[in-house]
């Protein structure tokens, strides 16, 4: 019985903690390939490079800013701004491709394509109006000769996985019962040794 | 279970919450600026506006100097949310003291202390002498402080100081003729020494009360009546020693600083006023129609009516807000109106478009579409003046006329948010 007890409540400290942690560390968002989320600012990475990466549906969520997915098929906008000055002075090609698995008839799965060309303002918009949900990659390729390529995958009109809304939810509900059961064999430990 | 293990478990306890709090605080990435971006726009471009800011050097050592010199012209639409410039600090913003502020002045005049009642609408020149200390690669602005509206940013630029930390040394005489090597230790330790021996007071004070049992059986003790067991005799021989002994220390202390130090000059706290450059007569009259910015496009476009009221043509020059520069690079007086030493991602890479370059006839009114197109707007996060509740946008228009005489105007107005068809925005 002693050593029930002494179980349960060390289980119950590891789930509380575990839980906590779990809460307290989650705070890096998950990265889609070449983009994240970094210095409060959705990120493009092009080798030793940076670009700011905004995407609009104007017609759907007004000047409402996106990272990553695409929330609904429609119109939509994305706009790559360069955080350094050397991409502003090197040619960079934008292509957006269907996400079939093969990527050796690149002309044949691609939707957008933005040839390569010099962006002196350092911002390079596309448009593009997406009629069917699915998964799509973009591919940035920037250099005289290419050299520096980012990737990332994405989807279109498929809404994302709120697991970290439950996981948080979860954390909160197991940290409660850890809390309950600690305070409750606290109590009891008490009482066993008052008499 | 023996009070031996729940201890041991508490204690473990304890340290894993220990490591858990210091994971969260601890683990953390260094900063990369210092929040020249952070400020809301609507300081950015209605407040203070930075022009021909030149940084005497790029590179210097340890205890070499650098001088930072320019004009700030005070907005007249200077937004109600910010408290208006009665008193203002001159400073710098560089990432910790990795540099000595040695001189600064304002309109010639040093600028030490505060600075109160700077007039909205007129300009003033500013200068500051900084010295390196620590080596590194250091980002270095002008900075108004002006209370009540917080820290006003100008803009910044790399300055690498070399050498090593070491060497640095900040020597001064005092009035009395007293060399001091190095002021950034003077008095430090013996600063030191006075803290912790009040702090040792202090602590041994409060241990001589929370050694015995505190709040609920002193309570109980009054509620019986027996406030004679709370103080004993030896409490108050206690009490009245400290008494003492800090009273001694205290006028000691002060005995041994006015013999030692005979002159001294109290901490100066007070502000000076000063006059801002003498008032221009404007040649040039601007007033906004219309005010956008293109979303996708990263473009200001503003449609101004221009009144040319001297009696040279005048061309549109140069836009500047929020220590950004949009330039007409057709025109040459403009482009060369930038100093090499001037941070060139504050440049706008793309030339200022405007619907009509041609010269501005004296007497001419004529309206114009100004676009200022560039990434900065979102990389130096401009554009949440979009969503504020005060909508507006400012900046300052920089006119030559034919002498290459700059003439400077203000522009604001109300702003709205558009998305263009991306064929318009691709073409700049």
């Amino acid at each position: 019985m002693h050593n029930r007890t002494g179980c349960s409540w060390r289980r119950s400290t590891l789930i509380t903690c575990s839980a906590v942690l779990g809460l307290t560390l989650s705070q890096g968002a998950g990265a889609h390939g070449g983009l994240s989320v970094d210095d409060d600012m959705c990120k493009l990475r092009l080798g030793p490079f940076n670009m700011h990466f905004t995407g609009y549906q104007p017609e759907i969520n007004g000047n409402r800013e996106f990272c990553e997915d695409i929330p609904k098929v429609g119109n939509t906008i994305v706009v790559m701004d360069a955080i350094e000055p050397e991409l502003r002075e090197i040619p960079i090609e934008v292509r957006i491709i269907r996400d079939t698995g093969d990527e050796s008839q690149l002309d044949a799965v691609t939707v957008v394509h933005l040839p390569p060309k010099i962006y002196v303002s350092g911002s390079v918009p596309l448009e593009y109006s997406f009629t069917t949900p699915g998964k799509f990659v973009g591919l940035v390729t920037a250099g005289a000769q290419g050299q520096y390529v980012s990737r990332f995958p994405f989807s279109v009109g498929i809404p994302p996985k709120r697991y970290g809304f439950y996981l948080l939810l979860l954390g909160v509900v197991v940290l409660g019962l850890g809390m309950y059961r600690y305070s409750g064999m606290k109590r009891q430990r008490q009482m066993a040794g008052q008499t | 279970m023996s009070l031996h293990r729940m201890s041991l478990r508490r204690f473990g306890l304890s340290i894993l919450l220990a490591a858990m709090t210091a994971a969260t605080t601890l683990v953390s990435l260094p900063a990369a600026a210092h929040g020249e971006r952070a400020t809301e726009p609507y300081i950015r471009t209605r407040t203070v506006h930075w022009y021909d800011v030149t940084w005497s050097s790029e590179k210097i050592g340890v205890n070499d100097k650098v001088t930072v010199e320019g004009k700030f012209h005070l907005f007249t639409d200077w937004p109600d949310a910010a408290s208006k410039p009665e008193l203002a600090f001159l400073s710098n913003a560089s990432p910790g003291a990795v540099m000595t502020r040695v001189e600064s002045y304002i309109n010639d005049m040093p600028a030490q202390q505060s600075v109160r009642q700077l007039e909205i609408g007129r300009d003033y020149p500013f200068k500051m002498v900084m010295a390196g200390r620590v080596p590194g690669r250091w980002h270095l602005h002008p900075v108004l402080n002006v209370h009540g509206a917080g820290p006003i940013v100008g803009p910044g630029h790399w300055v690498e100081v070399t050498g090593s930390a070491a060497d640095y040394k900040l020597p001064v005489t005092t009035m009395t003729g007293e060399v001091i090597d190095d002021l950034q230790h003077y008095g430090v330790a013996r600063v030191q020494w006075w803290q912790a021996g009040y702090a040792l007071l202090a602590v041994a004070w409060i241990v001589w009360w929370i050694r015995r049992p505190l709040i609920v059986p002193r309570w109980n003790a009054i509620r019986k009546g027996r406030e004679d067991l709370l103080i004993t005799r030896t409490d108050d021989r206690v009490a009245a020693g400290l008494l003492v002994l800090v009273l001694v220390v205290v006028i000691g202390g002060y005995r041994y600083t006015t013999q030692k130090y005979e002159y001294v000059v109290p901490l100066q706290a007070g502000s000076f006023k000063t006059k801002p450059l003498p008032q221009v007569p404007s040649l040039v009259a601007v007033e906004m129609k219309d005010a956008t910015y293109d979303v996708p496009g990263r473009s200001l476009r503003l449609d101004v009516e221009i009144t040319n009221q001297s009696e040279s043509p005048m061309r549109l020059g140069e836009f500047t807000t929020a220590n950004l520069r949009f330039l007409d690079k057709s025109l040459d007086v403009a482009v060369a109106g930038v100093d090499p030493s001037f941070p060139k991602d504050l440049v706008a890479g793309s030339s200022l478009k405007l619907s009509d370059s041609s010269p501005i006839a004296p007497g001419e009114k004529r309206t114009l579409r100004i676009e200022a197109t560039d990434a900065a707007w979102e990389i130096e996060r401009l554009v949440s003046f979009l969503t504020n509740v005060d909508s507006r946008v400012g900046g300052m228009l920089f006119f030559f006329d034919a002498k290459g005489q700059r003439h400077m105007a203000e522009v604001f107005g109300p702003i709205v948010p558009v998305f263009t068809q991306l064929q318009l925005a691709q073409s700049h």
